[in-house]
């Protein structure tokens, strides 16, 4: 069966695009009501767990790697110290919450723009420095933040080593009809067992508000950098990413444009943090070191460079990998002894070296492979306007410019 | 009127002299070719224009204005656009995005009006401001000074431009597919198409005929020659390909070992004795 | 001014700053022939040394002799990586060769983790204990003294392997230009091989040495802070030059040792952010670092 062909921009394409996003919204929809407790998927004898803790947790990491998606997926410059702006945003909002009483979704006002500024200021290297050596260095400013939280100098607002907690709750508000949705989704015949039972208890009410105020933040994310994709800046960067030099004589001003990438990306790293201590409720130095930044690199790789959905792939495999490697107990003839440990790990680095060799792309890449055996969605061209160009010399002669001649002009040409 | 005056251009990398007291001119909307032996100093002369090498001494004036004061990032700003001898696309964008990111100098979007999207199409204006009831006359300058902010009508209308554009090199047909894998003749064209995007005043092609057949070299001489015309540009030709520089140039310019040895218009370049000597050598 | 105090300080930055100028050699090693850094470096040098524990713990090697068991297997070892991870990619594109290298990383880091526990474990001490000189609380140990011995002596045999053999040649050949190392016919593909697995090697005497300090225990994580000094004792020195890997390994050990114990606003835990600095100075301003060759790029 051949792959359908849809016209870009045609009314098939509008129901296309409106089936596939009315989809993934009642999937969100789903997924915060099945997974609100503790769901498990039971294989070969081991328990995996699947909750909205551990969902509230990747949307944190989906972030973040969203932000290197701006720096290395479509800039190309390898900065590796997205887990000090993780680590950066979620002390901002651990202190200013906790110490200041702000709300939590306020506090973004000021990780925002300190993350952009601090991204800018760290993203100054790479104006002189690429590849590997960019790499090295923002590894190491990644290694150092540790050691930065933990400065006696700033125990105040840091609590050190401890971890600074924080005690204030974000509460479902009333008007949100949560125990409606819960019943109508019980009663569905046979599913309906997955959606809990009963009216949902006050903890598992604030859990649901907590997920849907973390998806529409990622939700502007995402809208936010798909824009700037599509756009003359992206295709600046993605000039700097293919060929430096050329996009210099094209134009491009590459000390500008990477501090941007840089200050956009971090800032998302530090949104990310943000809903990270959203979810913990405490921001511990050991959380947000080298390790955490390798993470990332495996989620955006895993998923796919380049690529936005390959981000939400991305975040969902570091924050659930680990965590199910660990609840392996049995796989068939591999003794006991040898899944017990950091397997997930382990794992990780086998598939980001797997990838790298058989699907760059991530597993995107493999996704779009198997959507194209389906769909392909072809684009048309754009229709021509009033361009300018297209007149000759001897056509404008005079100062005011002929409209009518124009696009008589182009009507010849068009044809 | 002189488009570009050179005057004195000499080019020393340590001991060696690429380019020697190089002095000459190119006038308006004309085809400039500039030939020599290899190593005789045109792609250095290229980058001094471009503003990858600064001369050891000598003038560059373009358009009036001094060049020799502006980096290589401003010089589009200028006009002046070039095509590399050895292709310098981006792989992993579409033909289109390539051509579209020509017109980057012009253009005015920033990353803060890209990612909100500020400035809605007209037809969106147009709407949203009718329901509420404005009077036509405030409608109309309140929409003209927002509809073109922002993103969407913008991109638009480069998007087409871009399309014409490749439509009139031929290349519809690759619009949408990545730049990287495409035939090398096809590539040449797009870089093109890339330039002209960016409305040159100062067009240079550097080598454009390297690795194409017979044909396509003719295709390209022929698309040269009516780009210049229907763009409105000047151009400097750097080539090797004798039969091409001497049919479509108006004047040449021929290099030897960093100098100037001959200019003029082709038939009388051709017969001159020290381009012939530089060429073939002296007879045995 | 404690005279002893600075004493004790200077020794300490001694014993430090060899461990560093070993992993940076290791580091230097591999740039030289390939203009690569490798990210895991230290967890290959880490994995040596724990493959000479188990010789000498499980199988009564003795330790010596495990050591230098460990260095060839690490080197064997270190060649399979290179032609079968290495190889394939473009040395021009960075960012296989990164992903690649974290993936190693973390591979490596793991599977030491899995294979020998997380418990730290009593390396056997390769040197005799006790100090050579005993001056009040300016106390120079014995391992101090046989650290630097070792790297001097690794200096002196690299030297001399690249300087009067065969494959020393085709390797300084190889990592001062490929492409005429190609055209007069050196086999680069088994020369580079030759550099990772010579790069191995010294990573894993070097781990092994620093296993063996009296105060430190062996467990998986024990070489991370140790890549980022080495990295930055590597650029200090220049990232081509063999002996500039020990100046820079002494001067960042002499920083962390000495110069950030006198500067009383520089608190103690930032020695790791004073390498990250140093490492960042040095690829800015003077990329060559002291002792290596600058790049001219042709544009």
């Amino acid at each position: 069966m051949a792959a359908k062909k849809i016209l870009v921009g045609s009314a098939q394409h509008r129901t296309y695009k409106a089936v596939v996003w009315g989809l993934a919204l009642l999937a969100l929809v789903l997924v915060a009501f099945a997974f609100n407790d503790v769901g498990q998927i039971t294989l070969f004898d081991n328990k995996y767990n699947l909750s909205l803790t551990r969902i509230n947790k990747a949307i944190a990491f989906i972030i973040a790697i969203l932000g290197l998606q701006v720096i290395i997926g479509y800039t190309g410059q390898i900065a590796l110290g997205q887990s000090f702006f993780f680590g950066l945003g979620a002390y901002i909002t651990a202190y200013l919450v906790q110490d200041q009483n702000w709300g939590y979704l306020s506090t973004l006002a000021v990780v925002v723009p300190a993350c952009f500024i601090v991204g800018v200021i760290l993203g100054l290297p790479a104006l002189r420095i690429h590849g590997l050596y960019l790499a090295l260095v923002t590894l190491a400013f990644a290694a150092i933040f540790p050691s930065l939280v933990r400065l006696d100098q700033l125990f105040d607002i840091t609590n050190g080593s401890n971890g600074k907690s924080v005690e204030s709750k974000l509460v479902a508000p009333d008007w949100l009809p949560l125990d409606g949705i819960a019943g109508v989704l019980q009663g569905i015949p046979y599913f309906g067992q997955f959606f809990g039972d009963g009216d949902l208890s006050s903890r598992e009410a604030d859990r649901v508000w907590k997920y849907m105020l973390f998806v529409a933040v990622a939700a502007v994310c995402f809208w936010l950098v798909a824009n700037l994709v599509k756009s003359r800046p992206g295709r600046a960067m993605q000039a700097i990413r293919d060929n430096e030099a050329s996009a210099a004589v094209s134009g491009v001003d590459l000390a500008r444009t990477k501090s941007m990438a840089f200050g956009v990306g971090s800032a998302l790293g530090g949104v990310g943090g943000t809903v990270y201590v959203m979810e913990l409720g405490i921001a511990s130095p050991d959380d947000f070191s080298q390790l955490l930044a390798i993470n990332f690199i495996v989620g955006l790789v895993v998923g796919g460079v380049a690529s936005l959905p390959g981000a939400v792939v991305g975040g969902f495999v570091i924050a659930l990998i680990p965590d199910w490697a660990s609840s392996t107990q049995s796989v068939g003839f591999v003794p006991e002894r040898w899944l017990q440990g950091p397997t997930g790990t382990l794992f990780l680095g086998a598939l980001l070296i797997l990838l790298t060799f058989f699907l760059p792309g991530g597993i995107v890449a493999g996704g779009r492979k198997l959507k194209a055996k389906f769909v392909s969605l072809v684009p048309q061209p754009p229709d021509l306007p009033n361009t300018p160009t297209a007149i000759t010399t001897d056509d404008a002669v005079d100062d005011d410019v002929d409209l009518d001649a124009i696009e008589r002009a182009n009507q010849v040409q068009t044809t | 009127m002189a488009l570009l005056v050179a005057d004195g251009i000499t080019v020393r990398f340590g001991g060696v002299k690429a380019l020697d007291n190089l002095s000459f001119e190119i006038q308006e909307n004309q085809i400039l070719g500039l030939i020599g032996p290899n190593g005789a100093g045109k792609t250095t002369l290229f980058n001094v224009v471009s503003r990858i090498y600064d001369p050891t001494e000598g003038s560059l004036t373009f358009a009036g204005q001094d060049l020799l004061k502006k980096a290589p990032h401003e010089i589009s700003g200028l006009g002046v656009y070039r095509t590399f001898q050895n292709l310098a696309l981006w792989p992993r964008m579409s033909v289109l995005d390539n051509v579209t990111t020509g017109a980057h100098t012009r253009t005015g979007q920033n990353f803060f009006t890209a990612m909100t999207r500020l400035g809605l199409k007209e037809k969106t204006w147009e709407k949203g401001l009718s329901a509420l009831r404005f009077k036509e006359e405030s409608r109309q300058k309140f929409i003209s000074a927002m509809a073109d902010v922002g993103l969407k009508k913008e991109e638009e209308d480069l998007k087409a431009e871009a399309f014409g554009i490749l439509s009139e090199l031929g290349l519809e047909s690759v619009a949408f597919q990545p730049c990287g894998g495409l035939p090398y003749g096809t590539m040449k064209r797009i870089e093109l198409a890339r330039a002209l995007m960016g409305h040159p005043k100062l067009l240079m092609l550097d080598e454009p005929a390297t690795g194409l057949t017979h044909s396509e070299v003719e295709e390209l001489s022929e698309v040269i020659t009516r780009i210049r015309k229907s763009y409105d540009v000047t151009i400097l030709l750097v080539e090797h390909h004798m039969g091409m520089v001497m049919s479509i140039s108006e004047h040449v310019v021929v290099l030897d070992f960093g100098s100037k040895i001959a200019e003029g218009p082709p038939a009388q370049v051709q017969e001159d004795p020290e381009v012939i000597l530089a060429y073939l050598g002296a007879p045995a | 001014m404690d005279v002893q105090l600075l004493l004790a300080r200077i020794f300490d930055g001694l014993a430090n700053g060899s461990t560093y100028a070993m992993v940076a050699l290791a580091l230097v090693i591999i740039y030289k022939a390939t203009t690569l850094i490798n990210f895991a470096q230290g967890e290959m040098a880490m994995l040596g040394a724990f493959i000479a524990y188990t010789a000498w713990f499980n199988f009564g090697i003795p330790m010596w002799g495990a050591v230098i068991l460990a260095v060839i297997l690490s080197a064997i070892l270190a060649a399979l990586v290179e032609r079968v991870l290495i190889r394939p990619f473009d040395p021009a594109d960075h960012l296989p060769l990164v992903i690649i290298t974290l993936g190693l990383f973390l591979g490596i880091n793991s599977l030491a983790g899995l294979i020998w526990r997380l418990d730290p474990l009593r390396f056997p001490e390769l040197f005799p204990s006790g100090n050579a000189i005993d001056w009040g609380t300016a106390r120079l140990s014995w391992y101090t003294v046989f650290t630097v011995a070792t790297i001097l002596l690794s200096l002196v045999g690299l030297t001399l392997l690249l300087n009067k053999t065969k494959v020393g040649l085709a390797f300084r050949a190889v990592s001062s230009n490929l492409e005429s190392s190609q055209l007069v016919g050196i086999k680069v593909g088994p020369t580079l091989q030759f550099g990772w697995a010579l790069a191995a090697g010294v990573g894993t005497l070097g781990a092994c040495v620093f296993a063996a300090n009296p105060v430190l225990q062996l467990e998986p994580s024990y070489m991370l802070r140790v890549l980022i000094f080495a990295s930055a004792a590597a650029a200090l020195g220049g990232l081509d030059s063999l002996w500039g890997a020990l100046a820079g390994g002494l001067a960042v050990g002499f920083v962390q040792s000495v110069v950030v114990q006198y500067i009383p606003w520089v608190p103690n835990q930032m020695s790791l952010a004073a390498a990250a600095v140093v490492l960042l100075a040095v690829l800015l301003f003077r990329p060559a670092g002291f002792f290596g060759t600058a790049q001219v790029s042709r544009v």
